[in-house]
């Protein structure tokens, strides 16, 4: 409790410090605009700033659900047969350090400025994160489940959908998570080179006009958007992966299970009395 | 139910890592008889892990035989099932769900898996925790699960790979009897791993002690207190000399 008045504290001070220098004329609005600056910005144009989101939000869904989908699915098939890996391993291996950025001038290059190379860069992020986190969550599935399944009798094919399936869900979940967050940065990156809607070319535009003002408004936008997408995944996370034992810690168990993690305790001590 | 004979001759398993290789067993000879308990007690690097997953089928020997019911064993399957030391529930699905689960493999009929689970969970003291996860249960509840998965097979053959090697000793106790009651309710052959020798007496009909590097077997040893078992055998005198004996034999095995 103390510690949290510290923490806001420290954000007070920091918004204190920012009123002071705006509000008091210490620093020019083109560098620096005040909180009244913003608010205006907000009043005044909050419609085109819903449109723009709403392109970006497009672009971004899109590329996230096509780079994320391709991932997993490469993913999948490479950790099901040695000989499927050993053929895309290397391409992947080749692929996964490039950062997905630097690839802008070569997707200008080969499809123009237009929605289809901004929505590409996105997947090509998605699916770099999602792909490279899928083979690793396979490979690290306990093998002693894989053991417990083959003595009870279960082929590879069965094992595949009934133990390996549901036993990577918490690990992809996290990577869906920071490919997410990856989406977004990339979206607006994407929509610097030369869209013609989207918060990335409201920025664009607003530098070109010096509306810092405008710049810091897309800012907070497209990052309380990030944010929100974000509690999304984790409220599916909570309810899909409630099994595992991090929520226990978490606190978040006794929300998605309450009546048995009540009971159980009790049952635990009475077994040990 | 049936059950099964298990006959492993000559066996011999050698590891090779790198450059070096290491027997892990060499020329083990056991027999055990339908429905009898045996341990396979010795100290840690004897090997016993290795014979268990080699009778379940997830490893090969190099040489020698392992006859179940008089047939060789071509890889894993139920009429063998085996508990684990650690966790093996699965923790995505429901205490119901896991014990159902080699049920389902061998699909049997969802009315058929209720009566199997109707019967199990009672006797596993679970009948509460149908529809909990196992991580919201203790440990030795979730050993209960691992146990039950494996009886609603009705394996001819039930291996135990030191189930109780990571509860405590009371909860480890407990589980002891409980294991020695539910069992006599069904008289499945088992094979039951332990470094543990009190464990080993309390639960068998027969101790096999390996000596270590290489594991060949050291001794047999009849355990000739009658069944039913109560705790309170382990107070008894007798009971307390054949453990005296037991240990300096693994003493001198491990020598």
């Amino acid at each position: 409790m103390r510690l949290r008045l510290i923490s806001l504290g420290s954000l007070a001070a920091v918004a204190a410090v920012w009123a002071v220098l705006t509000l008091g004329g210490f620093v020019d609005k083109l560098f620096l605009p005040g909180p009244q600056d913003l608010m205006s910005v907000v009043t005044e144009s909050w419609q085109e700033l819903l449109a723009n989101l709403g392109f970006t939000l497009t672009r971004q869904a899109v590329g996230f659900l096509i780079g994320s989908a391709l991932g997993i699915g490469l993913g999948l098939l490479m950790a099901s047969s040695r000989v499927v890996n050993a053929v895309l391993d290397p391409l992947v291996e080749l692929i996964r350090p490039i950062p997905p950025l630097a690839i802008i001038p070569l997707l200008i290059l080969w499809l123009g400025i237009g929605v289809v190379p901004q929505v590409l860069l996105v997947v090509f992020g998605c699916f770099v994160i999602m792909v490279v986190s899928t083979v690793e969550a396979v490979r690290n599935v306990p093998r002693i489940y894989l053991s417990a399944a083959r003595t009870l009798g279960a082929g590879s094919t069965r094992i595949y959908r009934t133990i390996v399936m549901p036993a990577i869900v918490p690990a992809l979940v996290g990577s869906i998570r920071v490919a997410a967050a990856a989406s977004f940065g990339l979206v607006v990156a994407a929509e610097f080179m030369g869209a013609q809607e989207g918060i990335g070319y409201q920025m664009i535009l607003a530098q070109r006009y010096l509306r810092t003002d405008q710049i810091i408004v897309c800012i907070a936008v497209i990052t309380v958007t990030a944010w929100l997408v974000d509690q999304a995944i984790r409220r599916l996370e909570r309810r899909y992966t409630g099994w595992t034992e991090r929520h226990v810690t978490a606190g978040g168990a006794s929300r998605t299970r309450p009546k048995s993690a009540v009971v159980a305790p009790a049952a635990a001590a009475k077994e040990n009395s | 139910m049936t059950h099964g004979t298990l006959r492993v001759s000559a066996l011999t398993k050698i590891f090779n890592k790198g450059s070096t290789t290491v027997t892990a067993l060499e020329n083990v000879d056991i027999d055990i008889a339908e429905g009898e308990f045996v341990s396979i007690v010795g100290s840690s690097g004897c090997g016993k892990s290795t014979l268990l997953n080699i009778l379940a089928g997830l490893e090969r020997q190099s040489s020698g035989q392992v006859l179940v019911n008089g047939r060789p064993i071509a890889g894993p399957g139920p009429d063998r099932a085996m508990v684990f030391q650690s966790d093996a529930s699965f923790p995505w699905l429901t205490v119901k769900d896991n014990l159902e689960y080699g049920l389902k493999v061998q699909g049997r009929s969802q009315a058929e898996r209720e009566r199997v689970v109707g019967e199990l969970l009672p006797l596993l003291g679970l009948d509460q925790f149908a529809h909990a996860y196992p991580r919201e249960l203790s440990g030795g509840m979730r050993k209960r699960i691992d146990i039950g998965r494996a009886y609603a097979v009705e394996p001819e053959i039930l291996l135990m790979d030191e189930p109780f090697g990571a509860l405590d000793v009371v909860t480890r106790e407990h589980m002891q009897d409980e294991l020695l009651r539910t069992w006599s309710a069904r008289r499945s052959t088992v094979v039951f791993i332990t470094h543990d020798i009190d464990e080993a007496i309390m639960l068998s009909d027969r101790i096999v002690m390996l000596s270590p590097r290489p594991g060949r077997v050291r001794e047999v040893v009849d355990v000739p207190f009658a069944r039913p078992r109560t705790p309170e055998l382990r107070e008894t005198a007798d009971f307390y000399k054949l453990r005296t004996d037991l240990r300096r034999m693994m003493g001198e095995a491990t020598r």
